[in-house]
């Protein structure tokens, strides 16, 4: 019984949803309410956070009487190397330029899939990297560098 | 007549060899995107958004809604060849769809798709040129009351629409006005939400958001799913359906192509509703309901014509009210504020050759949809084969790429990073992230409407059910509740989504 509650994707809805709905209106309260006919910036949010909290307790009380589905699991290669390759990008764009940023980030993005093959990851990432240079930049004129700011 | 006059005003700005280009590029990007699996309208205008911005404002709509409706045509194909829905509004049409494609009937179950979409493109085309004019007038009279009601409506529909349970569907949309209303408040200044970040002052940006629950999300999932993926193509022996089957198809499409029309101006609405609300009519109109399921052709007829014209119809309440239907409309209407043009009633009258040019393009898009679908499928069908493993690493580049692009700011990468984590999250936990982004984009304006309306009416709340307007908006609203709450509408709701 233990276990099926704590894979339970309603228990952990609800948790989500009170934490949420906590956050939201403890911040809410910092900001002024108002009247009603003089709604301050914190009271449409004080709303909303009461409602979050309100159905994340609801999840809670379900997962209770009855689980729900459990959890099914998960992969965390993929999460890591999808997400890490955006934020790569998004680290690497400004001090490397595009075509680095690019290559990088397209050969970690194919880590996350099931055929490692590095060959393939490589030329894909040159090929990509060539393709959005010439188009967002050289086409499309997008204010990026390409090669990495010290070489200007 | 004045419409003739507006039609070829509206002819002469699509027809320019400019606008003839991006429609093309807009429709032939979005039978890609609508083909792709694993790759749905929002996330394909997301990332393909800054495209637009060198264009002019015409243009940039022009290919943007290309890309919208183009997406309808090319994920049927994908639904009927390898039961791979590309979007909510193509699940339908796998059903029937591939029943067809299995019994070696996938040629006429494309054919009908794509002629009964560009009749329903048609119509709507013509829809959208009678209806938009007067709800300009009716939007005029609309009073912040008025837009919080129908904004209300939009989000239960949203909610009533969500698949699984209705309560996650209530947390997503109430979480997405959350988000929504994070930045700057527009009538005191105070910093909401932002965690001392500066960059949140100015909100968060569609597109990131976008891109992290509908892009990233997804191919994580994806990704984690089966060790590997072999799409099972059905092979297309003859595309010519059989007169059994255009006799079969002429009503379902028609019927689809009203009811499409119709749903797709209802804000929360669009190509998921209409699609599903035409398989159900047509089921329940059929002499023999036993066939749905086994490859009736209705089933792929209806709903097809129905999502199309949905697409497309759901531009008018984007350019009369102000008020985007969902959530690729919101970025239309993103990349038309870029622009410098504010979406609302006084489009039509003051940029006329904006909108007619627009509403002119739909239908020439539709012609070059239906020759690319029909002559030209067989390259679609060999993009099929490109293998998943080369595909997502271009969708995440492209989606960075489109998100930087916004304002040129790695801010908007990161917040990606955010929103592909919660998107994952909450899928895992059975969330489904529509609700949340309509949310999302009609949290500041209903924060907004509520205030001024209470502000209005002293503080009085039975402003909203004492204008008339306003009044019926809510009770509609108040119904949509009442029948989700009802025990047969759920077992219902439940045996239509099961299917």
């Amino acid at each position: 019984m233990r276990t099926v509650l704590v894979r339970s994707k309603e228990l952990w809805s609800g948790v989500l949803f009170v934490t949420i709905g906590v956050v939201v209106v403890s911040m809410a309260l910092k900001y002024p309410t108002g009247t009603p006919s003089r709604m301050g910036p914190g009271f449409f949010p004080l709303v909303l956070g009461c409602i979050l909290a309100l159905l994340g307790l609801i999840f809670l009380a379900r997962a209770g009487v009855r689980p729900g589905n459990s959890l099914s699991g998960w992969n965390p290669i993929a999460l890591v190397c999808v997400l890490g390759s955006v934020a790569l990008f998004a680290a690497l764009l400004e001090p490397l330029g595009l075509a680095m940023a690019a290559f990088v980030s397209v050969v970690l993005a194919c880590a996350a899939g099931h055929e490692r093959r590095w060959g393939q990851a490589l030329a894909l990432g040159v090929g990509l990297a060539l393709f959005v240079v010439v188009l967002f930049v050289m086409l499309l004129k997008l204010q990026v560098g390409i090669v990495p700011s010290l070489w200007n | 007549m004045e419409l003739i006059d507006h039609l070829i005003l509206g002819f002469t700005v699509a027809l320019s060899p400019q606008n003839l280009l991006y429609c093309f590029l807009g429709v032939t990007v979005g039978t890609l995107i609508g083909v792709l699996p694993g790759i749905g309208p929002l996330a394909g205008v997301a990332m393909l958004l800054p495209l637009t911005y060198v264009l002019a404002p015409t243009s940039a709509v022009i290919m943007l809604a290309g890309i919208f409706y183009g997406a309808q045509y090319g994920g049927s194909i994908t639904s009927i060849l390898v039961n791979m829905p590309g979007d909510a509004s193509a699940v339908v049409t796998c059903i029937d769809g591939h029943a067809m494609a299995r019994q070696g009937r996938a040629g006429p179950a494309l054919a009908i798709s794509a002629i009964g979409s560009f009749f329903a493109g048609c119509v709507a085309t013509l829809a959208i040129m009678l209806l938009a004019p007067p709800l300009t007038t009716v939007a005029l009279r609309f009073g912040p009351a008025e837009y919080f009601a129908l904004m209300t409506v939009g989000l239960v529909m949203a909610i009533s629409l969500a698949q699984g349970d209705q309560l996650k569907g209530c947390a997503m949309v109430v979480l997405g006005l959350v988000l929504g209303i994070t930045g700057t408040d527009v009538q005191t200044g105070t910093l909401r939400y932002t965690f001392g970040i500066a960059k949140l002052g100015d909100g968060i940006d569609l597109v990131s958001v976008a891109i992290g629950l509908f892009g990233l999300s997804h191919i994580i999932l994806n990704l984690e799913g089966a060790t590997r993926r072999h799409l099972e193509l059905a092979k297309i022996k003859s595309l010519m359906p059989s007169r059994e089957e255009f006799s079969a198809s002429a009503r379902p499409i028609v019927r689809g192509t009203i009811l499409g029309s119709i749903l797709g101006v209802l804000p929360g609405g669009g190509a998921v509703l209409s699609s599903f609300a035409s398989y159900t009519l047509e089921k329940r109109l059929a002499r023999d309901p036993s066939r749905f399921g086994n490859g009736a052709i209705e089933g792929v007829a209806g709903p097809e014509s129905a999502n199309n014209a949905a697409s497309q119809t759901s531009l008018v309440p984007l350019m009369t009210l102000g008020i985007p239907p969902n959530p690729v409309i919101a970025l239309i209407g993103g990349a038309l504020i870029v622009q410098g043009v504010i979406p609302g009633p006084e489009i039509i009258s003051k940029q006329p050759d904006l909108f007619w040019g627009i509403v002119a393009s739909m239908w020439i898009g539709n012609i070059m949809l239906l020759i690319l679908n029909l002559p030209l499928v067989g390259i679609w069908v060999s993009l099929l084969r490109i293998p998943y493993q080369m595909l997502f690493p271009a969708i995440i580049l492209f989606s960075c790429i489109g998100a930087y692009s916004v304002d040129n700011s790695t801010f908007a990468v990161w917040l990606c990073v955010v929103f592909g984590l919660l998107g994952y999250v909450l899928l895992k936990l059975e969330f489904e992230p529509g609700p949340l982004l309509l949310g999302f984009i009609l949290g500041p304006m209903m924060e907004e409407n509520l205030r001024r309306a209470m502000l209005l009416s002293h503080g009085d709340a039975t402003v909203f059910v004492r204008e008339p307007i306003s009044l019926v908006l809510l009770l509609i609203a108040l119904g949509l509740v009442i029948v989700m709450a009802l025990p047969k509408a759920r077992d219902k709701r439940k045996e239509v989504f099961s299917e």
